[in-house]
């Protein structure tokens, strides 16, 4: 009784490994492969040269950098908003420009998130503070 | 009794069986699925990004004050010899010029259009060029000679250049019929273009540099 069972065990092993090997032995010598393809996008930052042009750009003669160094030191050119902006506007239909806590332009109805670009700004006859930084975030 | 032993002796085999193979299976499953991700870029626009910055860094369209160049501040009278001045009807000329400036700095195979647009005043610089052709018979030197052909140098250009309501100087050259004739050659050869506009300052004098656009439009095969 009790070799009979050993035995029993002993040929219900083989049988399922011989059952076991025949069915894993095909995966073993194939490979599955997947081809995952990821569609990379690129964009272009626009908001440093935006910056560049429209610090390199002149109103009535002057340089905007200037006259924006000029508004934050000594509160000349109150219309500020209506010199940049129009500038801007042909670059991006959102934008805010701002230079420390204060915003020198902005689209209203819009707020501008998606590219930042900075720029130095030195601040003549300020003793508490040299430098500024000018930045201008368009979408 | 008998039976009820061999049973249970058959069920132990098999469950002893089915582990061993969930084993072996998961042992085996990273050496059989294989995932290869593919990173695909938009080849063409990557491009059309690099080219432009060329342009706008190139010393024979920046400003340069002997000292530096200054990069996105194109300099008028550059602009006035390297390119077409839409207001300039003898310019146009240049289109036959075989452009050097896009010959010396483009992609083989490639065909570019600049745009050079001032933002503040009704004025505009534009150049139309291919790169150097690297094997006969290619799709863009196909292209090229089919846009080069459909060229209409005639007094008429001035009022197709206006006919959207705004100045176009694609139109000025070449009809809609013609654009669509050379891009089914393009198309034919599974060619691929891009579009880009880049923020510049356009320099007319120390006293006065306005915020200007340059477009840059690239086809490759």
């Amino acid at each position: 009784m009790k070799g009979q069972l050993v035995e029993l065990a002993v040929i219900g092993a083989i049988a399922s490994a011989t059952a076991i090997i025949t069915v894993i032995i095909p995966f073993i010598f194939t490979r599955i492969q997947f081809v995952e393809t990821i569609d990379a996008e690129i964009t272009q930052n626009n908001a440093q040269l935006a910056l560049l042009a429209l610090l390199s750009s002149t109103h009535e003669n002057k340089q905007i950098s200037q006259i924006i160094v000029e508004h934050v030191a000594f509160n000349q050119y109150s219309n500020i908003n209506e010199i940049i902006s129009p500038r801007l506007e042909k670059y991006t239909s959102c934008y805010k420009l701002t230079i420390g806590d204060k915003t020198l332009a902005q689209k209203e109805g819009c707020d501008a998130t998606k590219y930042t670009a900075g720029a130095k700004i030195a601040l003549p006859y300020q003793p508490e503070k040299k430098v500024e930084i000018l930045q201008l975030t368009i979408n | 009794m008998k039976a009820i032993s061999q049973l249970i002796a058959i069920t132990l085999c098999a469950m002893f069986g089915l582990a061993i193979s969930i084993v072996i299976f998961f042992f085996f499953f990273g050496h059989m699925f294989l995932v290869i991700p593919i990173i695909k870029e938009n080849e063409i626009e990557r491009h059309s990004i690099i080219l432009a910055n060329v342009f706008m860094s190139s010393d024979k369209l920046a400003y340069y004050d002997t000292l530096r160049t200054y990069r996105a501040v194109l300099d008028k009278e550059k602009l006035d010899n390297e390119m077409v001045n839409k207001n300039n009807i003898l310019s146009y000329l240049k289109i036959f010029d075989e452009s050097k400036l896009i010959k010396e700095i483009s992609y083989p195979n490639s065909a570019v259009f600049l745009i050079v647009s001032d933002n503040e005043q009704d004025n505009t610089w534009f150049l139309i060029g291919g790169g150097p052709i690297k094997g006969e018979g290619t799709g863009i030197s196909t292209y090229s000679q089919c846009m080069l052909s459909h060229v209409r140098i005639d007094p008429a250009m001035i009022f197709r250049a206006y006919r959207k309501g705004f100045f176009n100087p694609i139109d000025a050259v070449w009809t809609d019929y013609d654009m669509q004739a050379c891009n089914e050659v393009l198309n034919a050869n599974q060619g691929f273009a891009a579009f880009k506009t880049f923020p510049v300052a356009i320099r007319y004098s120390d006293n006065d540099i306005h915020t200007g656009v340059l477009s840059l439009s690239l086809a490759e095969v």
